[in-house]
């Protein structure tokens, strides 16, 4: 008989796991459809509403005089622009009595006297409805009063200029008399401190999105774990298997690469889905987008994702390993996942890279902070965080993977209860 | 013929459970040996344990002079367990199952096709096990236990659950395998007529305990019984006075 070999033990199991997989047509269909479908849904969705319910605004004139009739037509026009459904030409008391309008403008009696006194304020009163959408009531908000403030200025200019000719002055800027003193236009910098492009600006969004994206993928790998582990024994395939030279580690090695495998095709699938949520939405939307994307950052994103599956894996198997049922490994696995889903949301809305140190420090200890550096140390162009991330994040996996198996016998994952 | 198998005073604790209770036995090079027994008898912990895949709580257990548990790797070479109620892996074809059972014994192509000779299925070897039969599927995992000839077979229920035809099948293959390769077989089985049929020698097993041993002759004229049947009666009566 040949003589046994521990490398052809692992490649004789991985060649089994691998060709399980690949036939699992249905499995892999979740895995790589899951994303993109669901990206691509909440694209297309959220588009095909914001089409569909566009923010209803009546624009009420009290006033006959001249120019608020101009004024309540040339508002209309831009906030019709602007994307808004505006109806005009209605009166007070039906604007306020159609639920349809979220937002109504009033421009009221005296408004055209008033604006062109010297001695008198023109004001437009804004009536929101209660329980309408805050975020479109604020859409609605901002563009009215972004076209009030465009009538503002050019009146206010037009009043100083003429004040001026009265005056006989000679050169006059009215910018130099409405805002002496002014905020220049912000200018930004990367964090090396040169000037910022359009996409760098964009970038760390881009980043916290990937990030928020590590929880699409830490799932399937870990269902998959169970599966292999748990399943194994509840398809009674598992004692035959431990009385073969296929050791325990032999079984977990085999087990972690094809997990790890299905969180890379899940983190492609995963970026694809990302491309195309974006795609659907700067098509609807106008956005300039190739420039977005960065291929050292969706790279970073791969190593993280999986290096995180790693690390949950490691974590969860001696749990894994040591229960009967695959419910049970299920909840188990569910638990760890969760944990990585709280960091992961978190990294969404916290920069963990510029914490204060007293948080930052406790938070080392989870590997899960390291998977979110790995991202966010890029973005910073810190490359010291980034490879002492990923190094902590492998150092992390083998520990924890070390520590599984030297907790676990044949013994205890034949019985497992 | 010398001994192969050797099991002296074994014992199993699980928790408060005595699943063993000093069980002894020995078998020989070229023997197959019955263990039969009621569930829950122990057959299953004992077979567990000389295929080195439990730790006995106390007594020795060697297999061609080496310890099964401690050195795990070394009896893979020579050993080979079926166990009781055992599973295929529904994406692999039969084929397959045989080819990576060579892979990790790192056998070559000699092995699987022994394998597919053991195993008898036709044009179905290449379809995945998920359509196969119990008795197909345990026709396959008997394969994968013979295909590389082990000097000791371990063979935990071979034919439960299957019908008359696919019994008599896998009997014979492994009667046919004991004779071409002169190895060991243990079988522990609820079916008396067949470990009649298939053994030199048996071990009726008792509450974690050896109650009775010999070739079926003698247990048949020691207890003045027509069959085993009668043998395990009047020995597990004795046993429970």
């Amino acid at each position: 008989m040949a003589k046994l070999s521990r490398p052809a033990v692992i490649r004789a199991l991985i060649w089994k796991e691998t060709r399980e997989l690949a036939r699992d047509r249905k499995f892999l269909a979740t895995i790589i459809a899951s994303p993109i479908l669901s990206l691509l849904a909440i694209a297309l969705f959220t588009t095909f509403l914001l089409q569909y319910q566009p923010i209803y605004v009546a624009v009420v004139s009290l006033d006959s005089g001249e120019a608020a009739s101009w004024f309540t037509t040339w508002l209309s026009k831009l906030l019709r622009e602007a994307g808004l459904a505006v109806e005009e030409g209605l009166s007070y008391e039906h604007a306020i009595r159609d639920v349809r309008f979220d937002l109504i403008v009033v421009v009221p009696e005296g408004f055209s006297e008033n604006l062109t006194s010297i001695s008198r304020v023109a004001y437009v009163h804004i009536v929101k409805r209660a329980g309408a959408p805050e975020e479109r009531l604020s859409r609605a908000e901002e563009s009215v009063k972004w076209a009030v403030s465009v009538l503002s200025t050019e009146v206010s200019k037009a009043r100083i200029r003429r004040l001026g000719e009265l005056a006989g002055v000679g050169e006059l800027d009215p910018e130099a008399i409405r805002n002496p003193v002014q905020v220049a236009t912000p200018v930004y910098i990367v964090p090396t401190g040169e000037p910022a492009k359009p996409e760098d600006i964009l970038r760390p969004f881009i980043a916290r999105l990937l990030i928020l994206s590590l929880s699409f993928i830490v799932t399937p790998a870990s269902t998959y774990i169970v599966d292999g582990i748990v399943g194994e024994r509840e398809r009674k395939t598992m004692e035959m298997l431990l009385s073969t030279p296929a050791g325990l580690v032999d079984l977990v090695l085999s087990k972690l690469f094809t997990s790890s495998l299905i969180g890379l095709i899940a983190s492609a699938s995963d970026v694809a889905g990302l491309v195309l949520y974006f795609s659907v939405l700067i098509l609807s939307l106008g956005w300039w987008f190739w420039g977005l994307f960065d291929l050292a950052l969706i790279a970073l994103h791969a190593i993280s994702a999986f290096l995180s599956i790693l690390v949950t894996v490691s974590i969860s198997l001696p749990f894994i390993a040591r229960v009967k049922g695959i419910k049970t490994a299920s909840n188990i696995a569910g638990l760890f996942s969760i944990m990585a889903l709280a960091f992961f949301v978190a990294g969404w809305v916290v920069d963990f890279y510029k914490l204060p140190p007293t948080i930052q420090a406790p938070l080392m200890v989870a590997p899960f902070t390291h998977s979110i550096l790995v991202i966010q140390g890029y973005v910073y162009r810190d490359a010291l965080v980034v490879v002492r991330s990923i190094v902590v994040l492998i150092a992390l996996s083998v520990l924890f993977l070390y520590l599984s198996l030297k907790t676990l016998d044949r013994e205890k994952v034949l019985l497992a209860t | 013929m010398k001994p192969v198998i050797e099991v002296v005073d074994v014992r199993k604790v699980f928790g408060k459970v005595e699943a063993l209770r000093g069980v002894s036995l020995t078998v020989r090079e070229g023997e197959i040996y019955g263990l039969v027994g009621p569930n829950g008898a122990g057959k299953t912990t004992l077979l567990r344990i000389i295929a080195g895949l439990l730790k006995p709580t106390s007594g020795v257990v060697r297999v061609s002079g080496l310890d099964p548990y401690k050195d795990f790797y070394r009896v893979r070479e020579l050993l080979g367990y079926l166990p009781e109620d055992a599973g295929t892996y529904d994406y692999l074809t039969g084929y397959e199952h045989l080819l990576l059972y060579a892979k990790l014994y790192n056998l070559g192509s000699e092995a699987v096709e022994y394998g597919a000779s053991l195993i008898q299925l036709g044009s179905r070897l290449y379809e995945t096990t998920r359509g196969y039969s119990k008795g197909m599927k345990r026709r396959l995992l008997l394969s994968l236990v013979l295909m590389r000839r082990p000097r000791v077979a371990l063979l935990d229920e071979p034919t439960a659950g299957l019908d008359v035809h696919a019994s008599l099948s896998i009997r014979r293959a492994i009667r046919r395998y004991v004779e071409e390769t002169g190895s060991t077989v243990i079988v522990s089985s609820h079916n008396m007529l067949e470990i009649e049929y298939l053994c030199d020698r048996v071990g009726l097993i008792s509450r974690g305990r050896i109650v009775a041993e010999g070739s079926v002759d003698e247990l048949l004229a020691r207890y003045g019984a027509k069959n085993l049947e009668e043998v395990f009666e009047v020995v597990a009566s004795g046993e429970a006075q």
